[in-house]
């Protein structure tokens, strides 16, 4: 194993002051099941779930208990739940919000919608034991929180911290849901400078002990390499090599189901967005290829002319879009702007 | 763009890891005087071996032809359990097994270690039964197994020990059964105890068994009781964590008896 990796500098992400630089927010969510569950043909019991825009994204993996009948609808749920309450929040609330209070609310809402999820369908609320985990990060902060024995990394460009370690008992089998009585103390929650990190990762325990040396407390190379991916390449490949590349050779290692959520934050200056090819562009400036996609880089290279002298400029030619699409590709860019303050 | 990944940059074999700890009477008795009269046996044993009995003593349970010592058939099963789990893909790298002998001598006779690494021991029945003694010893075995998988980073499961004679102890059970009911009080260890023939001290066995009743083999059928052995240890190591494991109590049939 090599030395603590650092995420790989790339010139993109490093590019000389410019007047305008984007960023953007990507993720990734993937869920299979474990090699322990070939023989028995048991479904996966991990769920995982992610939103990404160009200032917020949130990431939320659940890992359903083995032994509870029900575990990955819990799990399904849980995610889904934990989602939707977390794209509520907008960047200012993320920016203002107790992470605290953000934990037990979601804590409650979740546990609450997956008791009577349980109930109405005539099991018991602990046949849906599982844990959870979800990061939601958005302008400067981030909120990161762990029930259970999942783990999540925060990836820097020059460290990798375990922001929540997992919360295991002595034994293997032993750990914390979000049905267990008492679990809203079990919470491990962490907030901050979401600018400290390129990214971050959450993984159940399969995959989580195959990135992280507990004794030691070093990190696999692996995960520095696919944040970095994320700055080299389209999401679309990055994701598919994450699927086939990533999952197949954890999996080798570990039983047990594997879940990996991540999200990235990519910064680029326009010219180096104007160099990528037009599916990468579309990609990265959130829109479809076509009229919307020409119409966004005109309107991110008026945006550039306003903060820049404009004399070193040459005129730009007459844009047809009307006084409305421009200013909402202009909102759009200054969210991605704005994500990269 | 080629997005690639080596195999070192991932931590391998991160299985949590299930020790199971045999205590294994190879008294005297075990090769071949199983089914002497009772008397024979305490005979035997209060005289720690030194006494060789004449075959007519053994008016009951006389060898016949084909008749095999309960120490071949143990060590028969146990070599059948030792590959059964060599060729389970997640109970190999997950299952750790230590065997102590207890006869003439109390002896580690295969100690822990990845299974694809061990030897199955070659059994020698010999001696009395010093169960107190080998069952302290397989304890304190477990103990640093335990400590090295938490000094190396790794998860594991509840220690499993099985406890498998054909008569009593020859020595004192008293600090043994104080150590398991505290384990067995705090749920840190799964034990099993298994009479072999009819003169096995299941009453006294149930005093290093708390948590659930000494079962009696039926018969010679280690081949059975190892096959349902290897099939829930496999279990728990395929097992997820927070699931609590329901043994096959209704395989048991097969094999043993209250």
């Amino acid at each position: 194993m090599n030395e603590q990796p650092t995420l790989t500098e790339h010139p993109e992400n490093h590019e000389p002051s410019s007047p305008i630089r984007l960023g953007r927010w990507f993720g990734h969510a993937r869920s299979v099941a474990g090699r322990s569950h070939d023989r028995t043909g048991a479904p996966c019991q991990d769920a995982s779930r992610y939103f990404d825009g160009p200032d917020i994204a949130i990431a939320v993996i659940a890992d359903g208990a083995g032994s509870r009948q029900h575990s990955q609808l819990g799990a399904q749920l849980a995610a889904d739940c934990t989602l939707l309450w977390l794209q509520a929040l907008s960047v200012h609330d993320i920016a203002a919000a107790d992470e605290q209070l953000v934990t037990r609310v979601i804590y409650e809402a979740v546990r609450s919608q997956v008791v009577q999820a349980a109930l109405a369908a005539g099991h018991e609320p602990d046949d849906y034991a599982c844990t959870l985990g979800f990061v939601i990060a958005g302008g400067k902060r981030f909120i990161a929180a762990n029930l259970g024995d999942g783990l999540i990394f925060g990836v820097g460009r020059e460290t990798i911290e375990l922001l929540t370690p997992p919360d295991r008992g002595e034994f293997a089998n032993v750990t914390w849901f979000l049905t267990s009585p008492g679990s809203h103390t079990r919470w491990s929650i962490r907030s901050g400078d979401a600018d400290l990190y390129a990214g971050f990762v959450l993984c159940t325990d399969g995959v989580g002990d195959t990135l992280w040396h507990r004794p030691t407390g070093r990190f696999a190379p692996a995960l520095t390499q696919i944040v970095g991916w994320f700055s080299q390449t389209s999401a679309t490949e990055v994701r598919d090599s994450i699927n086939q590349t990533f999952l197949p050779m954890a999996r080798q290692r570990t039983t047990d189901d594997c879940t990996i959520a991540l999200i990235c934050r990519t910064v680029f200056t326009l010219e180096h967005i104007e160099g990528f090819s037009l599916a990468r562009q579309a990609e990265f400036l959130g829109i479809r290829k076509g009229n919307g996609l020409r119409n966004r880089l005109d309107t991110a290279r008026n945006l550039r002319r306003e903060t820049e002298n404009e004399s070193t400029h040459e005129p730009l030619p007459p844009n047809s879009m009307t006084e409305r699409t421009a200013e909402r590709h202009a909102d759009y860019l200054r969210r991605m702007m704005r994500a990269n303050d | 763009m080629t997005l690639t990944l080596k195999q070192d940059d991932f931590f391998s074999n991160p299985s949590p890891r299930l020790p199971v700890a045999f205590v294994l009477d190879t008294s005297t008795s075990m090769g071949g005087r199983a089914d002497y009269p009772a008397w024979v046996l305490k005979l035997a044993t209060s005289l720690d071996g030194l006494l060789t009995i004449p075959a007519h003593l053994a008016q009951h349970g006389k060898p016949t032809a084909g008749w095999v010592p309960p120490i071949n058939e143990l060590q028969q099963g146990l070599g059948s359990f030792y590959n059964a789990l060599l060729e389970d893909e997640i109970a190999r790298w997950s299952v750790e097994l230590c065997v102590v002998g207890c006869g003439r001598q109390v002896e580690i006779l295969d100690d822990f270690g990845p299974i694809d690494q061990a030897t199955v021991p070659a059994l020698v029945a010999d001696g009395p039964t010093p169960l107190g003694e080998a069952i302290n010893v397989a304890l304190d075995a477990l103990e640093q197994r335990k400590a090295l998988y938490q000094q190396a980073g790794l998860d594991y499961y509840q220690p499993w020990l099985v406890i498998m004679t054909d008569g009593q102890a020859t020595d004192s059970l008293d600090r043994a059964e104080l150590r398991i009911r505290e384990l067995c009080k705090n749920k840190r260890i799964t034990i099993f105890a298994l009479g072999i023939g009819n003169d096995a001290n299941l009453k006294e066995l149930a005093r290093v068994t708390p948590a659930r009743p000494p079962l009696r083999l039926q018969g010679l059928r280690f081949q059975e009781f190892f096959q349902w052995l290897s099939a829930s240890v496999e279990q728990v190591s395929a097992s997820q964590p927070g699931e609590t494991i329901k043994l096959d109590l209704s395989g048991i049939a097969a094999w043993g008896e209250l």
